[in-house]
């Protein structure tokens, strides 16, 4: 897998850091996933995926303090890095191209 | 009161998760839970914190493999690298930040895998290693049944192998070898060589060529040209320094000139005897080929199975062909002679050597078994004081598996030095063993530390290492590395959880020593009984000679009568010589040699000579020769020098045990019994019983005393023999005189060497000699080791109570108390490892009983001696912590709070 190439869960956990801004964590990105896609991403994946991510320099982490409704535990708070963004441009980029002249219910290929 | 999460499902993640992301995913989970609580309800929260754990689980487990195993797709494996190199030097630095204990941890180790690799260096040599031909399993031997001789088989006839090559169909080939002989007298000093005839398709049986020429072809057998010799590569090297044009050269021996055919490869032996200098053909006389008189059992035969051939099948079709065989020669067959096929390595190894080789294996094994029990020991206690240090590093970031690495990495170095010292010190070990072996043990020459011995080396490294590396960081992943940071090492649950397997493992350490200790009393008493037992003779401060005097011309009966002369004058003049004090002559076997001859004997009143267990093993000596043997005279008179003459009436000196045998109650004195005359068993005849003299066991302490029967030198059929001298000082100063006056009497002859038969005794008794020495030395070694893993364990345990035993010596408590409750614990841990090491050893015990003599099993008088030495030496390294107890300041103690 080349590294600037996004999986489909990658990609919205991308773009829900971008939409959450500085309040980017655990569970808003979970809920932003989930209320616009309706699709209820399991923590044990977002964490990985989000490590992989890290990883791969698309986004940086930093730990905020514990706050009481979470049990005395800490925040990991996401932001996007620069390198992240492109990725983002770039794999949008080729999903609009291939997207281009078909229609929506895959039956036909228009000209 | 705010909701919360269900708490085996909040456990599953925090034991899932990898440790980086633990805080903030249970963070998440229940900041969402407590916001899911209050929106819906408890239930559907716990609902939906389950659903999480469920679809969580797979992720983070598969996260945490792929942290343990790196792979080359993840773009960040040489980070990993990065990771395990910093690990090491890491280790290192912690290695030598505590000296004493890594010095202590690596003589453990060196000593339990350096033993390892020494005695599996043996073990693989002679008995795992396959036989160094090609398809070594399709070869067989082949012997016969006879009731003859004891045991009840024995090596083949010449008759009965021409028939079976001839009408066999499983084999590919027969090939039989019998011994031969050559003296090479244009050496220097005549050299003996080591010989063996060997039937002309040896080499092909067996699939390996020569290196140079080639082998023997059985065309040469038939033109009647059999004076040609293939030769090994020693004698190449030795006697021809590797002359590459040495084919076609002529050999010129005693027994004739043999021109060299081929050179065999390096290492080449054939199975049934090695270190051959010289093979020559082995051409049947035309007696051996016919079934008259004479059955001569002296074939060692090997065949190669043909393919597809079983051994079952080939056991059947040589049924059918000795049943046939007999049947046609029912007179032949009388005493037995029907086929016996083994498998070839089953046969030359044995199933006595086998288990023998296994015993030791399983002995060493439990010394290893002890080392990494006490370096994992070691380990755990250095793991306990460093605890704050892991803590440490886990609050800092370090992930489990990556302080686990850690701790990994450090055993193995530590296994992977040891190792290195082990094989090292095992290149030593391994020569002087090979030097101690008992004789007779198969393949002993190839045993050296070769590649499967560095092999096996390794891998018990490997194992070690690991082993005793991821005790202590199962211990931690237990406890969670944060409690570690919490707790200083004192008091709370980890500790405690901690001190528990620390004594748990010095429990296993006792056992295991105990066990050990138990085979080696086994041993040891063995051995005592063995030394004990009366030989019947004094066979201390004896020098043998074996003297064939070089007799030409008149009849044989005339040799035999000059061979006798001059061995008596060759006696005479070694009695005349300082340091003898008495000097007999010997014609026939010489006790403690392991030879015997033994002869039918014709007693009045049985229709039929006794033979089997009643026959006797006949001497025939000067009258010297029972005195100076110190043969103690029971009844009648000695021999004297009228016995000993050829015209002299016919006389005989029988021990205890022949008298018995054959006179029952009567007095045999003045009796008569009748023994062979010639070399044929059938001709008897009549000696008058002159004395009784006590009983010998000639052929070891392990036999039986059997009927013996003493008669005058010149009265028998032998004019060569053995000088047996009586030394008043030590007898292998003689050795070079008596060597120098024998081969006066043998010109151009090899001199064997003199022996002593105090030499000969221990070569009997050699191989318990060894057991009892190797396994004691395990025994030690092991008692040893789980004395010192006591001590630590004491000490530990003492150090931790520092403050209590301070408490309790301000409240006037005595320092003998203090001293007896330390002990009393120790008394626990060793009262619980040699309970269970008794029975264990009890339990495995039975696999020893072919290894003993004259002692059980399941001795008492060991069972209950060797747990008292092992609770001695056990107090003993119990004391020393305790006595630092009892030294406890009380003011120094408490203050330490």
């Amino acid at each position: 897998m080349r590294r600037d190439v996004l999986g489909e869960v990658e990609h919205l956990i991308l773009l829900a850091i971008v939409r959450l801004g500085d309040t980017a964590y655990g569970v808003t990105i979970r809920q932003e996933i989930e209320q616009r896609t309706g699709r209820d991403l399991a923590i044990g994946a977002l964490y990985t995926a989000l490590e992989r991510l890290e990883r791969k320099g698309f986004v940086r982490s930093s730990l905020s303090d514990p706050t009481p409704e979470r049990g005395g535990r800490s925040k990991r708070h996401y932001r996007l890095k620069a390198a992240g963004a492109s990725a983002l441009r770039q794999s949008r980029e080729r999903l609009v191209r291939m997207w281009a002249g078909v229609s929506t219910d895959l039956r036909k290929v228009g000209s | 009161m705010t909701p919360q999460p269900p708490r085996v499902a909040e456990w599953l993640i925090r034991r899932s998760i990898v440790w980086r992301d633990r805080d903030s995913v249970l963070g998440d989970l229940r900041e969402e839970f407590v916001a899911r609580s209050s929106a819906e309800s408890p239930r559907a929260a716990a609902a939906w914190y389950w659903r999480q754990v469920r679809q969580s689980l797979g992720p983070n487990v598969r996260r945490r493999v792929r942290d343990v195993m790196p792979s080359d797709q993840t773009p960040d494996a040489p980070r990993r690298l990065v990771g395990l190199g910093l690990d090491v030097r890491y280790a290192i630095r912690s290695l030598r930040a505590s000296p004493g204990l890594t010095a202590v941890a690596l003589l453990v180790l060196t000593l339990g895998i350096g033993a390892m690799t020494a005695i599996f260096s043996i073990v693989d040599a002679v008995v795992l290693r396959p036989l160094p031909y090609p398809q070594p399993d399709r070869l067989v031997a082949l012997r016969q049944t006879t009731t003859a001789t004891r045991p009840e088989f024995s090596s083949v006839t010449s008759q009965d192998f021409v028939d079976w090559t001839a009408q066999q169909d499983v084999f590919e080939g027969l090939a039989a070898t019998v011994p031969g002989s050559g003296t090479d007298q244009e050496a220097p000093e005549p050299e003996a060589l080591q010989v063996r005839r060997v039937s002309p398709n040896l080499f092909a049986v067996l699939r390996v060529g020569p290196r140079l020429g080639h082998a023997f072809t059985t065309e040469r057998e038939v033109t009647e040209n059999p004076y040609v010799a293939v030769i090994s590569d020693g004698y190449w090297r030795r006697r021809f320094g590797a002359d590459p044009n040495v084919i076609g050269r002529i050999l010129p021996l005693d027994n004739g000139n043999w021109q060299i055919e081929g050179v065999m490869p390096p290492g080449f032996d054939e199975p049934f005897s090695e270190s051959i200098d010289l093979w020559t053909p082995y051409v049947m006389s035309a007696d051996e080929r016919t079934r008259g008189q004479d059955h001569n059992n002296h074939l060692q035969v090997v065949a190669r199975l043909k393919p597809g051939v079983t051994l079952a099948q080939a056991r059947a079709r040589m049924d059918q062909i000795s049943a046939a065989l007999a049947s046609a020669y029912p007179d032949w067959y009388k005493r037995g002679g029907r086929a016996l096929v083994y498998g070839l390595a089953d046969w030359t190894i044995g199933a006595q050597v086998r288990s023998w080789m296994l015993m030791l294996l399983g002995a060493v094994t439990c010394v290893l078994l002890i080392a990494c029990v006490n370096v994992a020991n070691l380990l755990l206690a250095r793991a306990t004081t460093r605890g704050h240090e892991i803590g440490l590093r886990a609050a800092l970031g370090a992930g489990q598996w990556r302080l686990t690495r850690g701790l990994l990495v450090e055993g193995v170095l530590l296994s992977a030095a040891g190792t290195a010292l082990a094989v090292a010190a095992a290149y030593g070990v391994v020569n002087l063993l090979r030097t101690s072996l008992p004789p007779g043990v198969p393949r002993a020459a190839a045993i050296a530390v070769n590649g499967r011995v560095l092999a096996m080396a390794l891998l018990a490294s490997v194992v070690t290492g690991v082993t005793f590396g991821l005790v202590p960081a199962i211990v931690f992943s237990g406890e969670g590395m944060v409690a570690s940071l919490r707790d200083s090492g004192r008091g709370g649950t980890a500790s405690r959880a901690r001190q528990r397997l620390r004594a748990t493992l010095v429990v296993a350490e006792v056992a295991l020593a105990a066990a050990l200790a138990i085979g080696a009393g086994l041993f040891a008493t063995s051995f005592i009984r063995l030394l004990s037992v009366k030989e019947g003779f004094d066979y201390h401060g004896v020098l043998t000679a074996r003297a064939v005097p070089f007799e030409t011309g008149g009849t044989a009966a005339d040799r035999t009568t000059a061979g006798q002369l001059a061995l008596k004058d060759l006696a005479a003049r070694l009695r005349a010589m300082p340091g003898v004090d008495s000097v007999g002559v010997l014609g026939g076997a010489l006790p403690l040699s392991g030879a015997f001859h033994r002869l039918p004997a014709q007693v009045p009143g049985r229709a039929e000579p006794l033979s089997g267990d009643d026959s006797a093993d006949v001497y025939y000596v000067t009258p010297e020769y029972l005195p100076t043997m110190r043969v103690p005279m029971i009844r009648g008179r000695a021999f004297t020098d009228a016995d000993d003459r050829a015209d002299g009436d016919p006389v005989v000196v029988l021990n205890q045990t022949a008298a018995r045998r054959y006179f029952g109650d009567e007095d045999p004195i003045g009796r008569t019994i009748g023994l062979p005359t010639g070399t044929t068993l059938d001709v008897f005849g009549m000696r008058t019983i002159v004395g009784i003299v006590g009983d010998e066991r000639p052929l070891g302490p392990e036999t039986s005393p059997r009927p013996e029967a003493y008669s005058p030198l010149a009265q028998g059929p032998y004019g060569n023999g053995y000088l047996v001298l009586r030394t008043n000082g030590d007898p292998e100063a003689l050795v070079p005189v008596v060597k120098a006056l024998v081969s006066s009497v043998m010109p151009k002859r090899v001199v064997p060497p003199p022996a002593t038969l105090e030499s000969l005794f221990g070569r009997l008794i050699a191989q318990r000699r060894f057991n009892m020495l190797l396994v004691g030395l395990f025994g030690v070694l092991a008692m040893a080791i789980a004395a010192a893993g006591l001590y630590g364990v004491m000490s530990y345990l003492v150090a931790q109570r520092t403050q209590e035993i301070g408490v309790r010596m301000a409240l006037g408590a005595a320092p003998i108390r203090v001293i007896g409750m330390v002990l009393r614990q120790a008394v626990g841990l060793l009262a619980t490892g040699l309970v269970l090491g008794l029975v264990l050893a009890w339990s495995a015990a039975g696999f020893l009983r072919a290894f003993l003599f004259q002692v059980s099993a399941h001795d008492l008088g060991v069972y209950a001696g060797v747990p008292v030495i092992l609770l001695l030496a056990g107090l003993g390294a119990a004391y020393f912590p305790a006595r630092r107890a009892a030294r406890v300041d009380p003011l120094i103690a408490l203050r330490s709070e």
